[in-house]
């Protein structure tokens, strides 16, 4: 399958929210602080008081790897009207990096998609050994497991609570100059892998298939072993209040939730 | 005679920054007394990097690509910022021979922008980006 013979649409729409809507958000303009966009490469629920997202969506398949460079950070202009946007200034010198939520590798088939993730409401303030370290393995061993072993992840990703560690060690509960952004207690995401094959892979999700959680503290604490921090789903959901792969059949999901991931983790 | 191109090379670096996931000054390189030729071997001997550290090369063209573009979301800070690039580009282009860009490391990459002086001798600006 080649990106560029479908409309970005069509692959965006009905892929990277396949498996349920975290927070029931919608594209209504009046719910400010947990607004749906779905965009073409992934789809996150945008909190304008945090000026952060809530969460960020996407399914990863060997198709959208690749080598496409990086871009520069831009604000978000698809905001409606009355947001108040996030600009890479707001993080400049405050401490924290520019963490993504939907990876720009996990988005680097092409030019075009590895530009969108570098849009500020794909992003919140991390800390650095978090970005850099523990993140960034947990990042690449889902990599690994698309590219050398042929899965499908579908992966939601977001932050929790406020108050982080800068890099001198301080902590913060917001940064920013153009507008206050929150740093947030913690990160998560939660993967469901889930092998390839013809038709829904909803339907090829059983009571065997992984799941794998976790949430990161963002300080100075964090080192570069994502496997401490694995938690069940159903720890993130009283976490965050979100519900993940809802559109999963409650006899087989709620199970698999309440486990953290004790899978191998080599690759 | 102190090499002109260095004074200029500090002008068009002061108060800027390169932004990647975090943002990190420019700092003017020295190598005038540096004699013979320039490779990735070399900068992360001078540059105090780990002798196996990954280099990779870029031009300088698609170094400054992104960086010297206007876009219609500037404010008055980007668009500053902008110009500032635009300045450091041109002092690079007319006082180096042949500039390159070497990019040393992974995650946490030092880029050593380096060309050849007139009198002799090597210069150019050395920043960070962290790229996860």
């Amino acid at each position: 399958m080649l990106l560029g013979s479908q409309t970005p649409r069509a692959f965006g729409d009905d892929l990277n929210l396949a498996l349920g809507n975290p927070s029931q958000a919608k594209a209504d303009p009046a719910q400010k602080n947990d607004f749906l966009m779905v965009k073409p490469y992934f789809t996150l629920s945008y909190n304008d008081a945090k000026g952060t997202p809530n969460w960020v969506s996407w399914r990863l398949t060997p198709a959208t790897i690749g080598r496409a460079k990086r871009y520069p950070f831009y604000p978000d202009q698809e905001l409606p009207a009355r947001f108040a946007r996030c600009l890479p200034r707001d993080y400049t010198n405050d401490g924290f990096d520019r963490g993504h939520m939907c990876p720009h590798e996990d988005r680097s088939a092409n030019e075009e998609m590895s530009k969108a993730t570098f849009v500020m409401s794909n992003i919140i303030p991390q800390a650095k050994v978090v970005n850099e370290q523990a993140w960034k393995n947990l990042e690449d061993y889902c990599r690994a497991l698309v590219k050398k072993h042929g899965k499908t992840l579908y992966i939601v990703s977001g932050p929790a609570g406020m108050k982080g560690q800068s890099a001198d060690g301080a902590w913060h509960d917001t940064i920013g100059t153009n507008r206050k952004v929150t740093v947030p207690s913690s990160c998560w995401k939660v993967i469901l892998v889930v092998d390839p094959g013809p038709g829904d892979d909803l339907a090829r999700v059983n009571a065997k298939t992984r799941l794998i959680a976790v949430i990161i503290p963002n300080d100075l604490s964090v080192g570069s072993d994502w496997r401490r921090y694995r938690r069940s789903v159903s720890d993130v959901e009283k976490l965050t209040g979100d519900h993940f792969f809802d559109k999963v059949p409650h006899s087989i999901i709620d199970r698999l939730k309440e486990k953290a991931d004790d899978g191998p983790t080599t690759t | 005679m102190p090499n002109p191109v260095l004074s200029d090379l500090r002008k068009a670096t002061e108060g800027l920054l390169y932004s990647s996931e975090s943002d990190a000054p420019l700092e003017v390189l020295d190598w005038t007394k540096e004699t013979g030729p320039m490779d990735g071997a070399r900068i992360l001997r001078l540059g105090r990097l780990p002798p196996r550290t990954h280099v990779e090369i870029q031009s300088v063209e698609e170094f400054f690509q992104e960086l010297t573009k206007a876009e219609d979301w500037h404010g008055d800070s980007e668009k500053e910022t902008v110009r500032k690039y635009r300045r450091l580009a041109e002092v690079i282009r007319d006082g180096l021979r042949s500039p390159k860009v070497f990019r040393a490391g992974k995650v946490n990459v030092d880029i050593f922008i380096v060309g050849s002086c007139i009198d002799g001798g090597w210069a150019g600006v050395k920043t960070k980006a962290v790229e996860t």
